[in-house]
């Protein structure tokens, strides 16, 4: 290039930018400062074809915005056959062909259960589990009822809830009505839990709304939309305590509907949401659920059968300008390092997903802004959301999945699937360690760069590498497995904590501590979390470059201690109750 | 290179910088020439019809502020938030001594998919145009607040206090940016001083519990808990720029509301008549006839709310709260066997409502069933725990039929219920 010619393309350069007219510069809609770059290696892979895992999910017929059929369903990781290695349950969203509008020549589609091979891959094991029903089903919890080892399976549906006992590693029994399970409401999110720590899970069940399909809903333009929860009242949670059962003998096990006589069930609320965990720090485990649009609640266990509400005096009833917003997926860890659990709640596309900080312990503030995540690369209506530290780092990173609830300016063109007016791209926020958080969706195409009406989420070491690994459910689409490809990984330590006296069974609500130097990581053993999902019941444990740990704290879920002697990393270790040194 | 070719560059780049601004400049003024596309096709007609006049309003008038603003706020009111900011844009660029438009350009980038960034913008340049109008900052603030700026946010909330000394929802503001930074005992002054001017707010009764709660206050606390629990959901802060945007709502959605508001405002003939209206242009409007047949029967017209919730349950067979609402009209008639059948009919369709169980034991306790009665406000208080109304009539129902001790439990704990 000559002087002239390089004078003039400098001129014209500068001629173009003046030209751009304004407000063609990036603004935080296309990337704020917050985001990670594109170009970094991704976190995870899809390996869905590879797995063989086949499942897609049928919200029925569409066009008549029957409104659990945008709500999603559910996805479950659990071990149900006892090999050690994490099998799927997935959930169904259909109406029967007798309730459907538009003629259809199949039956309703059923929940589908798959067993992981040796080989990695998933096998349709449905026909003869039992789990194999039809129906408006919601969400999944997994938990043991029976103390006998063997974890058991709650469904909840519009209109319902199931238990299913876990009979031979293979095959499962329906024993909702014997046991004593009645929820004849629009169930969501549910979790297994012993909140008389007696030794039995108990079992909480979020619901819904008192929805009524014949209610037209519509923007303020009169363009037909899915209703939201506003117009129908709420309904209580509803808890159910575990009677017990004889050993030996686990369909013997009763429960006993205690909504009442606990107290929760003294305030109905849209509830999506719930995670059980000690917030109050008196080691009995509390409650909290999140509220579609109306304020959170936050159960404190009084120790007595009974739970106070207590969202408001503990920050996390409303966001930090004072709004109940529409609660969604509930994230549960510690994103600071300070050992006390934070909440993370996801939210519509025009509202802020909040970050909860706990501290001092059992006070919450809303640190949405100051962790980062107030510019995400892109808005979302976020539904499933889990922390889990994705490169071994030693922090706690943040995922969640997308879909709206609402078109953001009109339905789908005629010819277009129905679906997309509501499919967005799903999220991924990297933790710094200080619990400030950088979005690096871009970077991850695979599991963030198509857009889908994102729902369940459920994570867990599926292919026993030691790291996490992604299972996504979409409305009217396929299941999803992502598996863990981040590069350079640090170490790490995965615990699982059983109660041998209680058959074995994995030690719902112990508060694991993991010690390296000054170090502290801490993690909460409960797989019930993010929305309608139940995720893997170990706590995983990203070490960076912490090679052994010096020992592992356990607060079992009586509230009792231990201490168990160091490891190295990269490993899985089971702690066993009564194994450990007590403190 | 020679001087010759030197000056002939120098030239070059003199001319095409001048080309270059003038591109800008144009590009500014008239960046938009043509509003924008929304497909309404699936909208309320009066909407489309309102939203096409406007829109031809502007091709007619392209350099009109007046015509852009317009548009711009008939799509913000009707949610059609980008296209409306578009609007919004250009009305500021043709007028931009206007606060009135940066500022809902503002409002719509928070809405939809916001972009609380570009929000920004539009924000403070309104409240630079402002002048003593001070509802462009606090939302100023509150936005700023809400991205994590809270110097910046502080800074505008107390410039809104040297206009406006008393104004609550700057004192709010400033009492959550210092809850945000810990310092809990300047929250709670601020707060207070918030609550003081402006009582019926319920963020500010909310926040005060916590951080009474947080100081060792529990009865502090818990007065401002059961405050806050009492108080509509959002507060209507003062917002004359806003309130234009309200008042071009046009629809049945619209007029529901607007209805709705003139009932409870005591202009109950103005309320029956826009819902008539509405109802003649939209006759499968079935929340118009619903509140039409609701609001009729709590002026106690109840010949014609009767009528008008038969057309509803006629129109909509499968809707519960068609069958509820005429059974409640069939009630208070003393039509208690046809109320018993409307609130079977309810119950049908959605067992789990509870106040349908309810009022179908009260009639069925009327008419001397009282077996049905008691099994009916069981039913209420199962499918709904909270329910206080149900426990109390349900322990009266006992005790009246000599099962003292288990109706005083039922009527203690519709007191609690009471209480909270």
């Amino acid at each position: 290039m000559d002087f002239t010619s390089a004078h003039v393309h400098i001129a014209l350069t500068a001629a173009l930018a003046l030209a751009a007219p304004p407000g063609c510069t990036p603004s935080a809609r296309d990337g704020g400062p917050t985001s990670g770059p594109a170009s970094a290696p991704p976190w995870f892979a899809d390996v869905t074809d590879e797995v063989g895992l086949d499942f897609v999910h049928e919200a029925g017929t569409v066009g008549d915005y029957f409104m659990p059929e945008i709500m999603g369903s559910g996805a479950a990781l659990l071990d149900f056959d006892g090999d050690g290695r994490l099998d799927i349950y997935l959930i169904q969203n259909e109406d029967a062909p007798e309730d459907s509008g538009a003629a259809r020549d199949r039956p309703a589609a059923r929940n589908r259960l798959y067993r992981q091979g040796g080989d990695g891959r998933f096998a349709d094991v449905t026909d003869a589990s039992g789990l194999g029903v039809a129906g408006r089903g919601m969400g999944v919890a997994v938990g043991d009822v029976t103390n006998d080892g063997r974890p058991d399976v709650l469904v909840t549906e519009y209109g319902g809830a199931r238990l299913f006992l876990n009979r031979s590693g293979e095959t499962f029994d329906d024993v909702t009505r014997a046991a004593g399970i009645d929820n004849p409401f629009w169930g969501t999110s549910a979790a297994f839990f012993d909140f008389d720590r007696d030794g039995w899970l108990d079992i909480i069940i979020a619901n819904y709304v008192v929805y009524s399909p014949t209610r037209p809903c519509s923007d303020q333009a009169g363009q037909r939309d899915y209703c939201g929860p506003a117009p129908f009242p709420g309904s209580a949670a509803r808890l159910f305590r575990n009677l017990g059962a004889t050993p030996g003998e686990a369909s013997s096990v009763r429960f006993r509907d205690v909504t009442v006589a606990s107290g929760l069930g003294e305030l109905s609320g849209p509830g999506l949401g719930v995670i059980c965990a000690d917030f109050d720090g008196d080691r009995w485990p509390d409650i909290f659920i999140a509220n579609d649009g109306k304020p959170n609640f936050l159960w404190i266990n009084r120790r007595d059968g009974t739970f106070a509400e207590e969202a408001l005096y503990r920050g996390v009833a409303l966001n930090a300008m004072g709004q109940a917003q529409a609660d969604m997926g509930i994230a549960i860890g510690d994103v600071d390092g300070d050992a006390l659990f934070d909440l993370y709640v996801t939210h519509l596309t025009d509202e802020l997903h909040v970050l909860w900080k706990q501290g001092p312990r059992g006070q919450f503030t809303d640190r949405t802004a100051v962790s980062g995540l107030a510019r995400p690369s892109w808005r979302s209506t976020g539904f499933g959301t889990v922390m889990g530290d994705f490169d071994h780092d030693g922090a706690l990173d943040l995922a969640q999945v997308n879909g709206r609830v609402k078109f953001l300016a009109g339905p789908s063109p005629p010819g277009t699937p129905f679906w997309n007016a509501y499919a967005e791209r799903n999220q991924l926020f990297a933790n710094d360690g200080n619990g400030v958080f950088r979005d690096v969706s871009r970077a991850n195409d695979a599991l963030c760069g198509t857009p889908a009406v994102g729902r369940a989420l459920a994570v867990g070491d599926v292919d026993g590498d030691g790291a996490l690994d992604l299972l996504v459910t979409v409305v009217e689409g396929r299941a999803r497995l992502y598996r863990n490809v981040a590069p350079s990984r640090g170490h790490w330590l995965m615990v699982r904590a059983v109660e041998p006296a209680l058959g074995g069974r994995d030690a719902h609500g112990a508060e694991i501590t993991v010690i390296a130097g000054s170090r502290r990581w801490a993690r909460l053993i409960q797989p019930a979390a993010s929305y309608l999902s139940s995720n893997d019941p170990r706590a995983h444990f990203g070490l960076g470059d912490v090679a052994r740990v010096d020992r592992i704290e356990v607060i079992w879920p009586d509230g009792s201690e231990a201490v168990f002697p160091g490891t190295d990393a990269d490993r899985v270790v089971v702690l066993e109750r009564g194994n450990g040194g007590s403190r | 290179m020679s001087a010759r070719s030197k000056r002939r560059a120098a030239l070059l780049v003199v001319a095409l910088t001048a080309c270059a601004g003038a591109v800008w400049w144009w590009g500014l003024r008239t960046r938009v020439t043509e509003p924008p596309r929304v497909d309404l096709s699936g909208a309320d007609p009066a909407v489309r019809g309102v939203v096409d006049a406007s829109r031809e309003r502007v091709l007619a008038n392209p350099d009109s502020a007046s015509a852009w603003g317009e548009l711009g706020m008939l799509l913000l009111a009707h949610e059609q938030f980008a296209a409306a900011s578009t609007c919004l844009r250009q009305a500021s660029r043709l007028a931009p001594d206007d606060p009135r438009w940066p500022y809902l350009d503002g409002r719509a980038l928070l809405e939809g998919e916001p972009d609380a960034t570009a929000a920004l913008e539009g924000l403070e340049r309104a409240t630079r145009l402002a002048g003593a109008e001070t509802s462009p900052r606090v939302l100023l603030a509150e936005t700023l607040f809400e991205q994590g700026r809270l110097g910046d946010a502080a800074r505008e909330f107390r410039a809104v206090l040297e206009r406006e000394p008393q104004n609550p929802r700057a004192l709010l503001g400033l009492g959550r940016v210092a809850h945000s930074l810990g310092d809990l005992e300047e929250a709670r002054v601020r707060l207070e001083a918030s609550a003081s001017g402006a009582p019926r707010v319920r963020g500010t009764h909310a926040l005060l519990a916590e951080v009474l709660f947080r100081l060792g206050d529990a009865d502090g606390a818990a007065r401002e808990r059961d405050l806050a629990s009492r108080l509509p959901e959002s507060p209507a802060w003062p917002d004359p720029f806003f309130q234009q945007v309200l008042d071009r709502r046009v629809g049945a959605l619209a007029d529901i509301e607007r209805a709705n508001h003139l009932f409870h405002t005591g202009r109950r003939d103005d309320a029956f008549a826009l819902l008539r209206r509405t109802l003649a242009r939209s006759p499968d409007a079935l929340l118009a006839r619903l509140l039409l047949g609701r609001l009729l029967l709590q002026s106690g017209n109840l010949d014609e709310a009767e009528s008008t919730l038969r057309e509803a349950v006629s129109a909509a067979p499968a809707a519960f709260e068609a069958w509820f609402e005429l059974g409640r009209v069939l009630e208070r008639g003393r039509k208690d066997a046809d109320a018993e059948e409307a609130f079977r009919r309810t119950i049908d369709l959605r067992t789990d409502y509870a106040p349908a169980h309810h009022r179908l034991g009260l009639c069925l306790a009327r008419r001397g069933d009282t077996a049905g009665a008691l099994r009916a406000l069981r039913d209420a208080v199962r499918y709904r725990p909270d329910y206080a109304a149900g426990y109390r009539d349900l322990g009266r129902l006992l005790i009246q039929l000599g099962e003292r001790d288990e109706g005083e439990i039922h009527l203690e704990r519709a007191r609690q219920l009471l209480a909270r």
